[in-house]
């Protein structure tokens, strides 16, 4: 058994709620900022508040998904990605599958390729979300301790980390999905 | 208002990416995890299973606590108000190492 993997499944569940929330808050944090830029700071309370949710979020976020790592890394990537035996051999049951039910059959490919492709644009993903969450919390710090409000001078970086925090949760959530659809609704090819 | 906030998030996000990155880009040693085996190791470079990322992390927070500490220190020494120019550098020093960063990661990866 693999660290935490008796437990995969609710950490999964909780990760994907916190990164809803993550993708949520950092969107809203960044459409508020955009008012800054036209020197209109009404929202300020609230724009702070969701600085705090995004930061939050985001480390709740990255953490689950670091728990889950060691069980991806092996049951995912390892045993099914990197290995075209495993993809190829769900292919044939799944069309053998389809006569069973009486779906039309959808031809099997000639050739199954791996799914690294996949597993290394969850690299990708890990590296953005690692740099956007620290992002984050420097955003955090800047809405605390040196607000475009009290010096207008910080409005660009300020701006530009509520760019890449809500960049950075996108990618990582829409990579997240498209990675667990390679075995439930998209199939494995 | 305190201009050493600044310098120290400027620094410290800048200490982040640069050393996180660092260990893959000059093949330093690292916090190894093997899951299978379930044990941490110290090396440079592993078999795929073994996770790297979290020393990878370490290197990162490392990095972004001595650089943000430093400025700190020698922001704190500085006698004057910040300059105009100096705002805009950090914010551009500090936006432009992320941006460059998340492509170089993307570049390396890339399916």
């Amino acid at each position: 058994m693999l660290f935490l993997e008796s437990l995969a499944r609710p950490i999964l569940i909780g990760h994907a709620i916190a990164a809803a929330v993550l993708v949520g808050a950092t969107t809203h944090h960044l459409l508020w900022c955009r008012h800054y830029l036209f020197g209109r700071y009404g929202q300020i309370k609230a724009e702070r508040r969701f600085a705090t949710i995004c930061a939050i979020a985001f480390v709740a976020t990255f953490i689950a998904g670091n728990l889950l790592y060691p069980t991806y890394k092996v049951r995912v990537r390892a045993e099914y990605f990197d290995n075209p035996a495993a993809i190829s051999d769900e292919v044939k049951l799944r069309v053998q599958q389809h006569a069973t039910i009486g779906v039309a059959p959808t031809p099997a490919p000639p050739l199954v390729a791996s799914l690294s492709p996949v597993a290394r644009l969850f690299d990708i993903k890990e590296h953005w979300v690692a740099i956007g969450c620290a992002a984050s919390v420097a955003l955090w710090i800047l809405s605390r301790k040196l607000h475009p409000k009290d010096d207008a001078r910080v409005l660009p970086l300020y701006v530009g980390l509520s760019a890449v925090q809500c960049g950075t949760a996108w990618f990582g959530a829409v990579v997240g999905l498209v990675t667990a659809s390679f075995r439930s609704v998209g199939g494995p090819v | 208002m305190n201009p050493r906030v600044f310098y120290a998030t400027c620094a410290a996000l800048v200490g982040f990416v640069l050393m996180y990155t660092l260990p893959i880009y000059a093949r330093l040693p690292r916090t190894f995890y093997d899951p299978v085996a379930r044990r941490w190791f110290f090396a440079a470079n592993a078999t795929p299973i073994p996770m790297g990322y979290v020393g990878q992390i370490i290197w990162g927070i490392a990095g972004a606590l001595v650089a943000g500490g430093l400025a700190m220190m020698l922001a704190s020494r500085k006698k004057d108000a910040p300059s105009d120019r100096a705002f805009a550098l950090g914010s551009a020093w500090t936006l432009t190492a992320i941006v460059i960063i998340l492509g170089y990661f993307t570049w390396n990866n890339w399916p």
